[in-house]
């Protein structure tokens, strides 16, 4: 099963590479998750065949993050994971009876390494989008989302709904939720053309160009937007749920058992005030 | 004595109706030539006659077309022979030197024992000065090929070859490449070589060392042997009239 | 004051990171040396088959962006073999170098002349024997420079497996300017790290280049 798996992986991915080669996307990192679509129910048995077992035999659960998006992870001054989804996920852990141990890689990287076995689970402050529910199981939400429309600090332009941002230049970050809705909502659309839109590694590359001015506007995740709003000498233009589908929910290999465990504790968390608690702690609203 | 005299009646090398052609060109038409032990042959001849080919044909680092060749008893052009083994036996030096650059004269003595011989680094360390010294070089061991002149780079690379102690030694044009206030040292030591008994095959321009050294010239062209005898009789009564041969 | 602290805290911070760059960066060149010298050998001493792979290989990773082939191995590999980001990276890195190694290495063993082999073949070798021990080290030596920029190339590539999740210095440059939102501090601490590697990395190889200089 391995062996196939692995075989099928190699003819996806080559696939992937020649279609990379001939249609070259500006500024992608290689989209990992979008090949492995195809080879999904060979791949998913291998890495979720009685995952809570295996995590239980381990004695520890390995949480893939992104941890450059404070306040929901990031690293701190000695090195330590922190922020809301190590908080929560660690909390899990415990409940679990498991250690819990974090393993950052790029926001790009997640979902193939999870489909991998690389990591057991995803919390990223990543949302629920029928695209990736193709790829990868999603607990229920433990977090509601917002989106934020940031400009520069002295901007005189009035986004009172989402599509007022049709025909501005406009960024976000690569692979985000946030990104594909500017491509479904405002380029599908006709609002705004294809070569206004700007994809960023990270956030805060999108927020330097939001400050010095070679973009109008940035749509992101409405939490992190407040201090990169602060730090940037960015002002919010709007702050709405009309741009989210769902709310941050943590991500695991299709089929996994664990799901349902961990579905359970959210809810638990939710209803003994833990998830208050962890909220209050990273000082989110 | 009766050991040297049975020697003697065998030839070292025996080539037999050597043909060999590059694309359309043929270089070689049908060569046969014997060299008894301790014998001094040197290959005369217009250049692009064949004889530095021919030379090459006795180590196999040119594979004659058709015909064959003994190296003593063992025919080496029969399928199936070791070529390596071949040339363990028979000693060359190039017109170009060709030492290995990244070694010093007593290692580009040195690496045919150790690796081919397998000798013990030790034994081929003291063998390599002794060939160095036979050259006259001994005091040149550590330097670098670069560090020497054409006559040094080319004694250095006769000691090479005289290291692997061959049967047979083929020079081919070993002074070409030097200026001529350098021939006579290189000249020397083939000299010395030819009397302590080698065996030698020498494709050279030089009459001079022909006539002192050879015990027998030969004179190709056009790919053929036209005339072969000592010297004396080559260079002060040639049997052929070339002119008419060269037709 | 508050400048040289600031200074010096995220160096501490991001200076940890320089262990893995160079261990990936080493794993990655010794990878790398290994399949350069054996494709390229391959290319130009090989039959026809050895020299087909050898050529398919440096073609076609060459061809490809090292960043994919990073993902793709790793996605290859740890679905066969059960290894860390870290050497599933470094390795996956080495691979990748390994196609440019062996461009450098098979430019080193054609400019080795030729008259080199065949002096080697009248003293016996086999034709492995003379490319072991009179081709290959002069080769290597002729390879130096190029094999030095290769290795400063891959000293910056190493950043690139972050993207299988090996924290090296850039990543942790990453973190303190996600913390603080201050890239300047952090990618400066960055930049001097690379800058004092690829000094180090150039100097070293240049001692070597004069010692190991080929005299010709």
């Amino acid at each position: 099963m391995k062996k196939v798996s692995g075989v099928l992986i190699l003819l996806v991915v080559t696939a992937m590479v020649l279609g990379a080669c001939t249609a070259v996307q500006p500024g992608a990192v290689p989209a990992a998750p979008a090949a492995t679509t195809s080879g999904d129910e060979a791949v998913a048995p291998a890495a979720s065949d009685g995952q809570m077992a295996k995590v239980k035999a381990a004695g520890k659960l390995v949480a893939g993050t992104s941890a450059d998006y404070p306040p929901y992870e990031s690293v701190d001054a000695d090195g330590k994971f922190v922020g809301y989804d190590m908080d929560l996920i660690r909390a899990i852990g415990e409940k679990l009876g498991v250690e819990v141990e974090i393993q950052d890689m790029p926001f790009d990287s997640l979902i193939a390494a999870v489909q991998q076995g690389k990591i057991d689970v995803i919390i990223a402050a990543m949302q629920a989008t029928p695209e990736r529910d193709e790829q990868v199981d999603f607990t229920i939400e433990y977090r509601p989302t917002k989106d934020a429309f940031l400009g520069k600090g002295d901007s005189t332009l009035t986004i009172a709904k989402p599509e007022d941002a049709g025909g501005k230049t406009i960024g976000a970050q690569t692979g985000t939720v946030q990104e594909k809705w500017i491509q479904d909502n405002l380029v599908a659309t006709g609002l705004t053309s294809a070569d206004q839109v700007s994809s960023y590694e990270r956030a805060d590359q999108a927020a330097l160009d939001v400050a010095s001015g070679r973009i109008e506007l940035m749509l992101i995740d409405a939490e992190p937007a407040i201090s990169l709003a602060e730090n940037n000498g960015l002002k919010v233009l709007l702050l709405t749920s009309d741009t989210t589908k769902g709310g941050k929910s943590i991500a695991l290999p299709n089929g996994s058992d664990l799901k349902a465990e961990i579905d359970k504790i959210i809810a638990e968390f939710q209803a003994d005030g833990t998830i208050q608690k962890i909220q209050e702690a990273n000082g989110l609203p | 004595m009766t050991n040297s005299e049975a020697a003697k009646t065998q030839p070292i090398v025996r080539l037999e109706d050597i043909y060999k052609a590059f694309g359309v060109t043929e270089v070689l038409k049908g060569v046969s030539l014997s060299l008894m032990p301790q014998e001094v042959v040197v290959l005369v001849g217009p250049s692009g006659t064949g004889k530095s080919t021919l030379l090459r044909c006795v180590n196999l680092l040119s594979r004659p077309d058709k015909g064959r060749i003994w190296l003593e008893e063992l025919e080496i052009t029969a399928p199936g022979v070791n070529e390596d083994k071949v040339r363990q036996r028979v000693g060359m030096v190039f017109q170009e030197f060709n030492l290995f650059t990244h070694l010093t004269a007593l290692e580009n003595v040195m690496i045919g024992m150790t690796k081919v011989l397998k000798m013990d680094k030790r034994a081929a360390h003291a063998k390599a000065l002794e060939e160095l010294e036979r050259v006259g070089l001994a005091n040149r061991a550590d330097h670098y090929p670069a560090q020497l002149s054409g006559g040094q780079k080319q004694r250095v690379a006769i000691a090479r070859a005289l290291g692997m102690d061959p049967h047979v030694m083929l020079f081919d044009e070993p002074t070409s490449a030097l200026d001529p206030e350098l021939t006579g040292e290189v000249l020397a030591v083939m000299q010395k070589l030819a009397f302590e008994g080698m065996t030698m095959m020498v494709v050279s321009h030089e009459m001079g060392f022909a006539r002192e050294v050879a015990d027998r010239v030969v004179f190709m062209e056009g790919g053929y042997i036209v005339e072969a005898g000592p010297p004396e009789q080559m260079f002060d009564h040639p049997q052929v009239d070339r002119t008419r041969v060269s037709q | 004051m508050e400048f040289v602290q600031k200074f010096i805290t995220t160096f501490q911070f991001i200076v940890e990171g320089l262990w893995v760059t160079i261990g990936v960066t080493v794993v990655a060149l010794a990878v790398g040396f290994v399949l350069g010298i054996l494709a390229g050998v391959a290319r130009v001493y090989g039959n026809k088959f050895l020299a087909g792979i050898g050529t398919t290989y440096s073609v076609v990773v060459r061809a490809v962006p090292v960043i994919v082939i990073i993902f793709i191995l790793f996605f290859v590999i740890s679905s066969l073999v059960d290894l860390t980001a870290f050497w599933a990276g470094s390795l996956a890195l080495g691979f990748a170098s390994g196609a440019y190694q062996t461009e450098i290495f098979r430019g080193a063993l054609r400019s080795v002349s030729g008259g080199q082999m065949t002096a080697a073949s009248a003293i016996g070798m086999s034709r492995w024997q003379a490319i072991r021990h009179i081709i290959l080290p002069q080769a290597l030596r002729l390879a130096l420079p190029a094999w030095g920029n290769e290795a400063t190339l891959v000293l910056k590539d190493s950043t690139l497996v972050f993207a299988v999740g090996v924290p090296e210095v850039l990543r942790r440059a990453e973190y303190v300017k996600a913390r603080t939102f201050d890239p300047f501090f952090a990618y400066s601490v960055a930049l001097l790290l690379y800058l004092a590697l690829t000094l180090v990395t150039t100097q070293v190889l240049r001692q070597a280049e004069n010692r190991y200089r080929l005299r010709l």
